[in-house]
């Protein structure tokens, strides 16, 4: 089965007229992006601004579907092997150049050729680009590839102009920090902590967005940017929402909580490396299955979300509906049943200690989990599981550490017995399945799962073009995954924002959240509610108070000085000797 | 000894100091647990022959003496090297811009600070003794038993809605002329300057009261008040500013106590300055940043010193220049 | 005219005179604030650290809390008479049993960082001080550096380096802080030196560690007690900042760590004044206390300071 040409539809908002313009968004958030390098950048602030500033052959719809963009149609020869796009005849640089087919194939060949990790394996079975005129470009894959559509919504379509030439370590040492891209916002200056501000591209061929200008505005706390937002200093939070505002901003009658599922989860990484150097204990299936059975992942839910995210099953995010295996029945939290499993297993506790060892008496069921110190849940997260564990006999001793720490422990030897990490995805399957693949162990794989008959399926589905045969496969690797418990995923998180309606409206609340790598759609279509006629801020009576303040204390300070008591003085005024400081 | 040769041999001393205090640094660096690279180059993507390259390109691979000798010549030079969490810009430039923006809100504290400690200060030596020096000298020092963040929070609470909730800036304001533009600066230094100052008087309250009560028993006061100067002529001509000259050097002493609290202040403003950053670069362990801002800090100190020492020489008159 | 320079220095102007005169300056403050109601001041330090010490003490006995009984859906709650006298935290404990069980920990790391800095601060002092120098030179400009070196950035760096547990946390302040009590108890030590009963000591041939223990510490630990006192005071704040800024374990729970807590669960959004304001009161009162303490019983230790 083959995707065939979408049209113009989902990218050119229809019926513009009527929908005032221009206005300034400003965004509050948290993080803010580490580079503006498409090739390095590795946060999701980073890769936000990247989907803004640059297009790419398609992109996500609402439904996360992939769908047309810079390629308004594209169609596939009937083996799958070739993809012919038909770009767009007017997108234009930032800088004024017409984007034609030739940056596209220049795009693919520079990431092919200087082997860019980022994208690496988008191009990874390209074996041929070629242009033909100026708006088609044909790619020729050497072998069936089911995931190119998303793909092609991931690779940022770059300027040969403004990056050719380049050997390897100049295009991951560029610092772009003046990108010129075909999107429909502009980067016009970063103040590296403070803000971020991008400005409408009103050339830009989907269509101008409707504001004049986005600000992201970076803040050093979580209470500082709810104050901001219930202050009406931001219009939106979109976002990194703490729990715990919810409900005070839900009783603000100006704002509006919006939450949506996301494509990221939370696991436990059991290390079944069989020659790494965690407890010996994890390797067996059945100690991972048991430990699976005594997390109450809905607790979870209410102690660190609270409420607001979905216990977890497999690895890939059930925010991509189409491909989360929802046939899974969530392992039990049953205590009892862990036991039982553990003693049938061979696991007693032969020293009567409260801790079990192996059916050897070698190795105790001690365990050390690693969490990130920088956010107190993760602490709390381990605390709990710590008492469930307890209960099963296995003795859990929390450590919190800084990412880098973290890393060092996995990274290359595999030392670390577990540890609490997270996972975002796309909406295609396919780099969520990928971190389980044994040639992935030193690489993104980090719990040292290695299985050939999973290893053979994950080939097996990137070759499947037809949808319907690829999800079983997909189905099956997951439950594999799942039954043999590698990762005990705790909840699929949602993405909590919230935003001000008494002055923009159209924000766009889709799957990943209101705004995104995903979701490209809030930016373009939010616009003013009313014309706005440019209201001067009046900083006139904060001044006169502050000016107001310092004159008083001189005044005061005057005046204390002035009053002395004239007890014990002569009043008799002679000349002042020299006073002894030399003024 | 001459003044020129006293402030050659201040300054000396000062650099040498600078030198260990960066001996320090670098010995501190090399004692992180985990590959450096690896924290430079976090995607686990990259490949281990990238990751040499990106050693070698960093310098992390040569031995450990030729790369201290580097760093010493860098830091002197101003490079402190790349940051982490803004993946390879120079430390230098973030730093520097962020140092302005702390010297906006300490200077105008500090600044504050003196006048009201003097004031408050001169008030108190002179009624000593009184009620009015016990509860002057009370309330200073319970201000000053206060943990500045939590000034900083009760403030923020008790002024929430009609104070900005931080940031140096309104959020992409559009400013008509540099006035407006002032007054946004302003606006938002209200605050954080006010917590920033309440922290710090007391200590200058204690030091100009006892500065001026031993001024007032020397005896060219006393002679002062024979030859007929009314006490009021006396303080402000006489005692005060002889009074106010330890004040110079605690001001100097007092940095360190000063860059405590308006690390505090800017975090809990968030306000775009070097403790803030040291805060932000804390939470996402961006080690070269850490210690950037704190060189930068630590020579600031320095230099705060040297001059207060110079200064002092000059001022003090019972000091000897030959 | 101004009394003479206590101690002999290698500079030339006798700068550093006027920080000795500034700890004449502190010195004498603490003879005013003395005279604050009779010795009412050193009283009122002294009820106050009573009664936070027997909190710190006694809480065990009396008051249960598991640091594990999380109830999310608890969090917050207003004080209530008979019930949480202080309301919940963000996880739904009582703040009234995290207050007192976190005096404990707020007062050990006070205290325990305090004697590891009087401990450094001590010994230099005394050897600069006593064998002058070259020693006394090389241990004064080490003092020197970390004198100069600001407290609380160092202080980041080395605990974001150690990582977050107690243990480092008393060591660095106890590490950072002993500048103070070294300069001090050096003039002190210089000052005797030249008393004539050392000398006669000396002079019937008795050794440099008798003379030090038997005759300059005598005389000198009293005179630290005060500045003991204060460092605790210090120490108290910086571990309270330390924890603020998420340094410290996040296992334990002291007065920092609460208003950590409260400040990135969002307490002052949600109104939860009970929960970020008892904290921080009983950080000044305790510091107060001690300062209260330190300063009085300055005055009755050392006589000497009785100036005018």
């Amino acid at each position: 089965m083959v995707l065939s040409s979408a049209g113009f539809l989902g990218v050119v908002r229809a019926a513009d007229e009527g929908v005032p313009s221009g206005g300034t968004l400003r965004i509050g958030w948290l993080q803010e992006q580490d580079t503006l390098n498409p090739f390095v950048t590795n946060t999701v602030q980073g890769r936000m601004i990247q989907k803004v500033i640059y297009d790419t052959l398609l992109m996500w719809n609402k439904e996360l579907v992939p769908t047309a963009s810079l390629a308004s149609s594209w169609t596939t020869s009937t083996d799958g092997l070739e993809w012919t796009y038909n770009l767009v005849h007017n997108a234009t640089w930032s800088d004024g150049q017409a984007l034609k087919a030739s940056d596209v194939k220049f795009t693919f060949d520079m990431i092919k050729t200087l082997d860019l990790s980022a994208f690496k394996d988008q191009v990874k079975f390209i074996s041929n680009v070629t242009t033909s005129g100026d708006y088609q470009v044909v790619v020729k894959y050497s072998g069936q590839v089911g995931t190119i559509a998303s793909d092609m919504c991931l690779v940022p379509i770059l300027p040969e102009h403004i990056w050719t030439g380049m050997n390897k370590s100049q295009a991951l040492a560029a610092t772009n920090e003046a990108p010129v891209g075909s999107g429909p916002f502009k980067l016009t200056s970063w103040v590296k902590g403070t803000s971020v501000e991008l400005t409408a591209n009103k050339d830009y061929w989907g269509g101008a967005p409707h504001v004049d200008k986005v600000v992201f505005e970076f803040y050093a706390n979580s209470e500082a940017m709810i104050n901001a937002l219930r202050n009406n200093e931001i219009d939106i939070i979109p976002k990194e929402l703490p729990p715990t505002s919810i409900s005070v901003l839900n009783q603000d009658e100006n704002v509006k909580v919006a939450t949506n599922v996301d494509l990221y989860y939370r696991e436990i990484s059991i290390n079944c490396d069989a020659t790494g150097q965690g407890n010996p204990t994890l390797r067996d299936v059945h100690v991972r299955q048991a430990l699976s059975m005594a997390v109450d992942k809905s607790v979870l839910v209410d102690l660190v979300q609270l409420g607001s995210a979905e216990p977890g099953s497999t690895i890939v995010q059930k925010a991509a509906s189409a491909w989360w295996n929802a046939n899974e029945t969530l392992w039990p939290f049953n205590i009892s049943m862990a036991n039982d499993l553990l003693n049938d297993s061979g696991y007693l506790d032969f020293d009567d200690d409260g801790i079990r060892e192996s059916p050897d008496h070698a190795t105790e069921m001690s365990y050390t989990l690693l969490v990130l110190s920088r956010w107190p849940e993760e602490m709390r997260t381990g605390q709990q599981i710590q008492t469930w564990w307890q209960q099963i006999g296995v003795k859990l001793t929390v450590q919190s550490a800084d990412a880098n720490t973290i890393n060092s422990y996995v990274y290359p030897d595999y030392k670390q017995d577990m540890f609490l990490w997270g996972y975002s995805g796309q909406p295609d399957p396919n780099f969520s399945l990928l971190i389980m693949l044994s040639n992935q162990i030193g690489d993104w794989n980090d719990c040292g799962y290695a299985n050939a008959s999973y290893d053979a399926l994950y080939d097996q589905q990137a070759t499947t073009v037809n949808v319907e045969q690829r999800k079983t496969i997909v189905n099956q690797m997951q439950d594999i995954i799942y039954k043999d418990a590698p990762y005990i995923v705790l909840y699929y998180t949602t993405a909590k924002g919230a935003y001000r309606i008494d002055k923009f409206t159209g924000f766009v609340n889709m799957p990943t959240g209101l705004l995104s790598d995903v979701n490209r759609f809030t930016l373009r279509e939010v616009h003013l509610i009313t014309a706005e006629t440019p209201a001067k801020t009046d900083y006139t009576p904060w001044a006169i108070a502050a000016v107001g303040i310092i004159v008083a204390l001189v005044a005061i300070a005057y005046a204390m000085m002035r009053r002395g008591g004239g007890k014990e003085v002569n009043p008799r005024a002679e000349q002042r000797p020299e006073p002894p400081l030399k003024k | 000894m001459e003044m020129r040769t006293y402030i050659l041999r201040r300054a000396v001393t000062a650099f040498a100091v600078f030198l260990v205090i960066l001996t320090i640094n670098f010995i501190i660096f090399h004692t992180i647990p985990g590959d450096p690279i690896r924290t430079l180059f976090q995607d686990p993507r990259i490949s281990p022959e990238d990751l040499a390259q990106l050693r070698h390109s960093f310098g992390l691979d040569k031995p450990l003496w030729e790369q201290y000798v580097i760093y010493m010549k860098n830091s002197l030079t101003g490079d402190m090297g790349r940051s982490f969490s803004y993946y390879g810009d120079p430390v230098g430039n973030i730093v520097k811009v962020r140092l302005i923006n702390t010297l906006i809100l300490v200077g105008s504290a500090s600044v504050l600070a003196l006048i009201m400690g003097v004031a408050i200060g001169t008030v108190a030596a002179w009624k000593r003794n009184t009620k009015t020096d016990f509860s002057l000298l009370g309330s200073s020092l319970f201000l000053y038993s206060m943990p500045t963040f939590w000034l900083g929070m009760l403030m923020l609470f008790a002024l929430s809605g009609s104070v900005p909730s931080g940031g140096m800036y309104t959020p992409g304001a559009d400013y008509a002329n540099v006035f407006d533009q002032f007054l946004d600066l302003m606006h938002h230094l209200v605050v954080p300057m006010t917590v920033l100052t309440l922290v710090l008087f007391g200590q200058y309250v204690m030091i100009m009261r006892s500065s001026l009560i031993d001024v007032l028993s020397e005896d060219f006061i006393v002679t002062a008040s024979a030859k007929g100067l009314t006490g009021k002529e006396i303080l402000r001509h006489h005692a005060v500013p002889n009074a106010m000259l330890p004040l110079v050097t605690i001001t100097a002493i007092n940095l360190s106590f000063v860059v405590g609290g308006a690390i505090q202040t800017e975090t809990v403003f968030s306000w775009p300055g070097v403790g803030r950053l040291m805060y932000d670069a804390l939470i996402t362990r961006d080690y070269p940043i850490l210690q950037g801002s704190f060189l930068v800090v630590t020579a600031v100190a320095l230099l705060a010193n040297l001059v207060a020492d110079v200064t002092y020489a000059f001022l003090d008159p019972r000091v000897k220049i030959r | 005219m101004t009394p003479p320079v206590e101690g002999s220095e290698a500079e030339f102007f006798q700068i550093n005179r006027r920080r000795d005169t500034m700890t004449r300056y502190w010195k004498r403050s603490q003879k005013s604030l003395r005279l604050l109601g009779g010795s009412g001041m050193g009283i009122a330090g002294l009820v106050i650290l009573i009664i936070f010490l027997g909190i710190a003490l006694l809480t065990p006995v009396f008051v249960h809390f598991d640091k594990n009984a999380f109830d999310p859906y608890a969090r917050f709650k207003p004080p209530v008479w008979g019930g949480p006298w202080l309301g919940t935290d963000e996880v739904g404990r009582d703040v009234l049993a995290e207050l007192l069980y976190g005096s404990r920990i707020s007062l050990l790391v006070g205290v325990t960082a305090s004697a590891i800095s009087v401990l450094i601060g001590g010994t230099i002092g005394v050897f600069s001080g006593y064998f002058g120098r070259l020693i006394e030179e090389g241990m004064m400009r080490f003092t020197d550096i970390f004198l100069v070196i600001p407290q609380l950035p160092f202080m980041m760096l080395i605990a974001a380096l150690a990582g977050p547990n107690l243990l480092n946390i008393i060591l660095v302040i106890g590490v950072l802080s002993w500048p103070s009590t070294a300069r001090l108890v050096r003039s002190q030590v210089i000052t005797l030196k030249e008393r004539t009963f050392i000398e006669r000591a000396r002079a019937i041939g008795a050794g440099d560690g008798h003379i030090i223990r038997r005759h300059i510490l005598p005389n000198v630990i009293p005179l630290m007690f005060a500045n003991t006192v204060l460092i605790i005071a210090i120490a108290i704040l910086t571990e309270s900042t330390l924890s603020f800024l998420g340094l410290s374990d996040p296992l334990v729970i002291s007065w920092g760590s609460m208003l950590h807590y409260a400040f990135t669960s969002l307490a002052m959004s949600n109104g939860a004044w009970w929960y970020f304001v008892p904290p921080g009161f009983c950080i000044a009162l305790v510091v107060l206390g001690f300062t209260f303490f330190g300063y009085a019983m300055d005055e009755i230790l050392n006589p000497k300071l009785r100036r005018r």
